[in-house]
């Protein structure tokens, strides 16, 4: 039998085969996968291209050990100050807090942290002009970031001591509205 | 023939016949629906947000997001450049092929709509991602290929109906090759996860599971006090890695199968009262429809 032929006949075998290496050497660890980087550089750009890309890694290798919150923060042109919570995903009703949860991804697991402050102009615009269009003028609106360590003690009130326990908060970011903001991009 | 390229060549055709042999349309039409189902029940969880994470108004102004990306995807934004209309055709393809693998009309078109949908907004925001839109995009994908409306579907029934044909016949099974990808597709993603999880220092000393449910963040439904005890998070943590570094290889054993179906399913529904996770733990055990034949008296596992 030529190769060719065999291919011909084999294709559907080779396709699980190729597939399987691929999805895997893309999501596992190098670690445990020394052929990763062999295989990654052979099939990445099909995975991505074909939007078949894929990661594995929730809470691993270790789940995040900070409870959070965002909250934003306005002044509006009057002088007083308003505060929101993007994330308080305990004070929504259970329906609105499933709903909301990729609220929970976008805000506290992307906008909160420093490696990814590209973010915190464009939202903070956005807040800017969500405002606007509620007939809000801000003079300057800021991205605070609430935490609160777990306890290395798990006891059955660990889970409830998000009420007890201090929060620690930190600005982490400003805007200074000093002109209407941007209209809507063209 | 050596001895070796001989063996190598019956493992072969071993395997070139599990991939491409007949297999019974129920499981994967009974997947296509539910699946379907599910998302559906994704895209209108996201669809009140969708111009806020996806529009040129968003959280994402085209410039940064130029700036974000680089190798190409096939995906709606291609064709309309960075336009709010795509959010309208993300919809209207994300409808179309959740009611299509809903009730298995055109359900290959369908399934290609739904990939196309939730690749887009893959790609306009991937921070608002999670793993439950992974399987949906690649689940998605694979069933373009497979004929998934043999059964549980519009089609199969008329059909049925006008041939007065028995559900399962001789021309009513399916090539398995399509869903075989499907199922190497869930164990990959247990096994990637186990071995990222074996990484993290608190998975190994059992921590992990006790760390996740202080979080207020994630906080669902109560939960009995044991589990929320140095004891309960150590058993919970080394149930989970256990769990997933052994399903991707326990599951081939005919007599492994349904136990281990049957506590993935324990794990899940644990995981779906006790955390606040969108869709993930519905999605996945769609997967596990593949596993499995409902047969006249018992539980029957296909594989």
């Amino acid at each position: 039998m030529s190769f060719k032929r065999f291919l011909h006949s084999n294709w559907r075998p080779f396709i699980v085969v190729i597939y399987g290496f691929a999805a895997f050497s893309f999501s596992a660890p190098e670690e445990f996968f020394p052929p990763k980087p062999f295989f990654t550089a052979i099939s990445s750009r099909a995975l991505v291209t074909l939007n078949l890309w894929q990661y594995w890694d929730m809470f691993a290798p270790n789940p995040r050990s900070d409870d959070v919150r965002i909250e934003v923060s306005y002044e509006d042109k009057s002088g007083q100050r308003f505060e929101f919570y993007l994330t308080d995903m305990l004070s929504m009703p259970y329906g609105e807090r499933w709903q909301k949860e990729r609220w929970r991804k976008y805000f506290n697991d992307h906008l909160r942290v420093d490696q990814e402050k590209h973010l915190w102009l464009p939202y903070t615009k956005f807040v800017s002009r969500e405002l606007r269009r509620q007939g809000v003028d801000t003079k300057n609106i800021s991205l605070v970031r609430h935490w609160r360590p777990t306890s290395d003690t798990l006891t059955p009130r660990s889970r409830a001591a998000h009420n007890s326990s201090p929060w620690l908060t930190y600005k982490f970011f400003e805007l200074i509205v000093d002109s209407p903001p941007e209209s809507d991009v063209p | 023939m050596t001895k070796i390229s001989r063996s190598f060549f019956t493992a072969w055709l071993a395997f070139k016949n599990w991939v491409e042999e007949p297999i019974d349309p129920r499981p994967l039409g009974l997947f296509r629906l539910w699946f379907g189902f599910l998302a559906l029940v994704n895209l209108l969880l996201l669809w009140p947000d969708m111009e806020m994470w996806f529009g040129n108004n968003g959280v994402i102004p085209p410039e940064l997001h130029q700036q974000l990306t680089s190798i190409f995807r096939i995906q709606i934004f291609a064709l309309t450049g960075y336009s709010d209309k795509a959010i309208l055709f993300m919809k209207i393809l994300g409808l179309a092929g959740g009611l299509g693998l809903v009730l298995g009309v055109f359900p290959r078109t369908a399934a290609f709509c739904m990939w196309l949908a939730a690749s887009s907004y893959a790609w306009r925001n991937s921070a608002i991602l999670h793993s439950g839109d992974s399987l949906i995009r690649i689940g998605s994908f694979f069933l373009i290929f497979a004929r998934s409306d043999a059964a549980f579907s519009l089609t199969s029934y008329f059909r049925a109906h006008r041939e007065k044909n028995v559900l399962v016949s001789e021309s009513n099974v399916i090539t398995a090759w399509p869903q075989r990808i499907l199922q190497l597709q869930l164990c990959i993603v247990y096994l990637s996860a186990a071995l990222w999880k074996i990484k993290g220092e608190s998975w190994r000393q059992g921590t992990a599971v006790g760390t996740v449910l202080q979080l207020g963040e994630f906080e669902r439904f109560p939960i009995p006090d044991f589990v929320l005890t140095a004891t309960g998070s150590m058993i919970a943590t080394y149930f989970t890695l256990g769990f997933e570094l052994l399903f991707p290889f326990m599951i081939w054993i005919p007599w492994c199968r349904v136990p281990f179906l049957v506590m993935g399913i324990l794990l899940h529904a644990g995981l779906e009262w006790s955390l606040n996770i969108q869709m993930f733990q519905w999605v996945i055990t769609s997967f596990y429809i593949l596993f499995i034949r409902v047969g006249d008296k018992s539980i029957k596992t296909v594989a």
